[in-house]
C-alpha cells in the first residue's frame, strides 16, 4: 500500500508567524455603541464582539466583525465598551490598535465604518485596508 | 513545440512547496489570489497570480487539491513572503495550517513528445493526460501543463523516492538539463518565470486568463477591473527569436523605443529572450536592436 505524496518525511511543523503584540485601544462613536447594543440584542452577558483582520480585499486586508459566544482562545485582548465586551486577537493587535468605529445609516446600506490610523491605504468601499 | 526541444529531457525544479490543511484552506488562498479557485474540482491544477494593491504581479503559483489538502507551488524567490501573506491573513477562527514541503516533495519537469512512455516503463498503461488534470500514480502525481510553445509533464513525488525515479528516467534515455539548457527550453516553450512577470500587470504578460473578474475583491482587483473595462495595454511581454547572442537588460530599439529583456538564452545559433516592449513596436512582428532583427511574438498564456 502506498502512502501517497503527502505521507512521506520532510514536512515542517505548521508555520507560525511572529507578530508584534500591542495593547489595543478602540474608539467607538455614540452611534456605533447604540448600533452595537441593538445588534447584541440583550446577549451582552454571553456574547462578545470580535473585531479582526484577515487577508483579502483590494488593499490586502479586510475588517471582520462578529458577535459570537465568548471564544476559548487565550490570545484575545478584552476591551469593555459601555458594558459590551469587545475582543481583538493579539495577532491583529498592531493592525487594529487605535481604530475608530462609527456607524452610518444611508439609503444605500450603511453600517459600521472603520477608520484605521495604521493603514497606508484603503479601498473605495472602506472594508479593505493595507 | 516550436523547435530545438530535444526528446526525453528532464529538469529538477527548485520551487517553494507549501501544504495547506484544514477546512478553510481554500478560502484563505482564494482571498489573496486573482484567480477564482473555490469552484475548481478536486484532481485539477489551477494556476494563480498573487498581486499587490496596484495590481502588479508579486508571485505566480499552481494549486493542486490532493486528498482534501492543498499543495501550493510558488516561486522560490517569493516563497517565504507568500507564505507569510497567507499565514498573517488567516482569521482567528479559520482552520488552516501551513506546512513547508520543500524538503518533502520534489518536482521534475519532463520534455518529451511521448509522455506515455515513461508511465509504461513504470508499469502503468493507458493513463489519460489532460491539461491541468492531477493524476495520482503510486506516491507521485503527474500534471500535464500547456504553454504557448508546447506541453510539459510535471511529476511531483516524495524527495526520498527521487533517486529511484531518476534511475527510471535515465534507463529510458532521458537526459538531465543543465540550468542553461532549462532556461533555453523554458523560453522556447514560454514557461513563465517570476523574473519575467514580477512587477508587471497581468494584461501586459498575456495572463488575463488568470484574472477572475467575477470573484469579488482581492489585492489588485480594483486596478484589474479598471483595466478590463477602460484600460489600454501599452506594453506587452514578448518572445524574441533571433540568431545573435543577447543579454538581459534595458536597451533602446533602433527607433529609440525602450525594450527590457528579462530572460534570454542561446544555443546552436538560436537565441530566445523574453522582453517587455511597447505594443506599437511589435505590430510588424520584428524589431531591430543594435542593427540586428528579432522576431517578436506577444505571449498569451492559455
Amino acid at each position: 500500500m502506498t502512502m501517497g505524496i503527502l505521507g512521506g518525511d520532510g514536512f515542517s511543523l505548521p508555520v507560525v508567524s511572529e507578530t508584534e503584540v500591542v495593547d489595543v485601544k478602540l474608539n467607538f462613536t455614540d452611534k456605533a455603541i447604540h448600533a452595537l447594543k441593538q445588534n447584541m440584542n440583550g446577549d451582552e452577558s454571553t456574547h462578545v464582539l470580535v473585531i479582526s483582520a484577515q487577508s483579502g480585499g483590494c488593499s490586502g486586508y479586510l475588517y471582520d466583525m462578529k458577535i459570537v459566544e465568548k471564544p476559548e482562545d487565550e490570545g484575545f485582548q478584552q476591551i469593555s465598551i459601555d458594558g459590551i465586551k469587545v475582543f481583538v486577537h493579539n495577532k491583529d493587535s498592531s493592525m487594529l490598535n487605535g481604530i475608530q468605529i462609527d456607524f452610518k445609516e444611508t439609503l444605500m446600506g450603511g453600517g459600521f465604518q472603520i477608520e484605521n490610523p495604521n493603514a497606508d491605504r484603503a479601498c473605495g468601499c472602506g472594508q479593505s485596508f493595507g | 513545440m516550436r523547435k530545438n526541444a530535444s526528446e526525453g529531457e528532464y529538469f529538477l525544479r527548485s520551487q517553494s512547496l507549501t501544504l495547506l490543511q484544514g477546512n478553510d484552506s481554500i478560502n484563505v488562498i482564494d482571498r489573496v489570489v486573482s484567480t477564482r479557485i473555490v469552484d475548481y474540482p478536486d484532481s485539477h491544477g489551477i494556476d494563480v497570480l498573487f498581486c499587490d494593491f496596484n495590481g502588479r504581479i508579486t508571485d505566480i503559483g499552481s494549486i493542486y487539491k490532493i486528498q482534501e489538502k492543498i499543495l501550493l507551488l510558488s516561486s522560490e524567490e517569493m516563497g517565504n513572503i507568500t507564505r507569510k501573506t497567507l499565514i498573517d491573513g488567516k482569521s482567528w477562527d479559520e482552520k488552516c495550517d501551513l506546512i513547508i514541503a520543500d524538503e518533502a516533495i520534489g518536482r521534475v519537469t519532463l520534455f518529451t513528445p511521448d509522455f506515455q512512455s515513461i508511465f509504461t516503463r513504470m508499469g502503468h498503461q493507458g493513463i489519460e493526460l489532460e491539461r491541468n488534470r492531477v493524476i495520482e500514480i503510486d506516491d507521485m502525481i503527474a500534471v500535464k501543463s500547456e504553454f504557448p510553445g508546447g506541453s510539459v509533464l510535471d511529476i511531483l513525488l516524495p524527495l526520498n523516492q527521487m533517486s529511484d525515479f531518476i534511475t527510471i528516467l535515465e534507463a529510458a534515455e532521458y537526459s538531465e538539463m543543465s540550468e542553461d539548457r532549462w532556461n533555453f527550453v523554458r523560453l522556447l516553450v514560454c514557461i513563465p518565470n517570476l523574473t519575467d512577470i514580477s512587477g508587471n500587470l497581468p494584461n501586459e504578460c498575456g495572463m488575463v486568463n488568470l484574472i477572475s473578474n467575477d470573484k469579488g475583491c482581492y489585492p489588485g482587483q480594483e486596478v484589474h477591473a479598471r483595466l478590463e473595462s477602460r484600460g489600454k495595454t501599452v506594453k506587452r511581454l514578448c518572445l524574441l527569436t533571433g540568431e545573435a547572442p543577447i543579454s538581459p537588460g534595458k536597451y533602446r530599439l533602433s527607433n529609440g523605443s525602450p525594450i527590457h529583456i528579462s530572460s534570454c538564452e542561446s544555443s546552436d545559433n538560436v537565441s530566445y529572450g523574453i522582453a517587455k516592449l511597447r505594443v506599437d513596436d511589435i505590430e510588424t512582428g520584428y524589431v531591430s536592436l543594435d542593427g540586428v532583427n528579432w522576431k517578436v511574438e506577444p505571449i498569451t498564456y492559455l
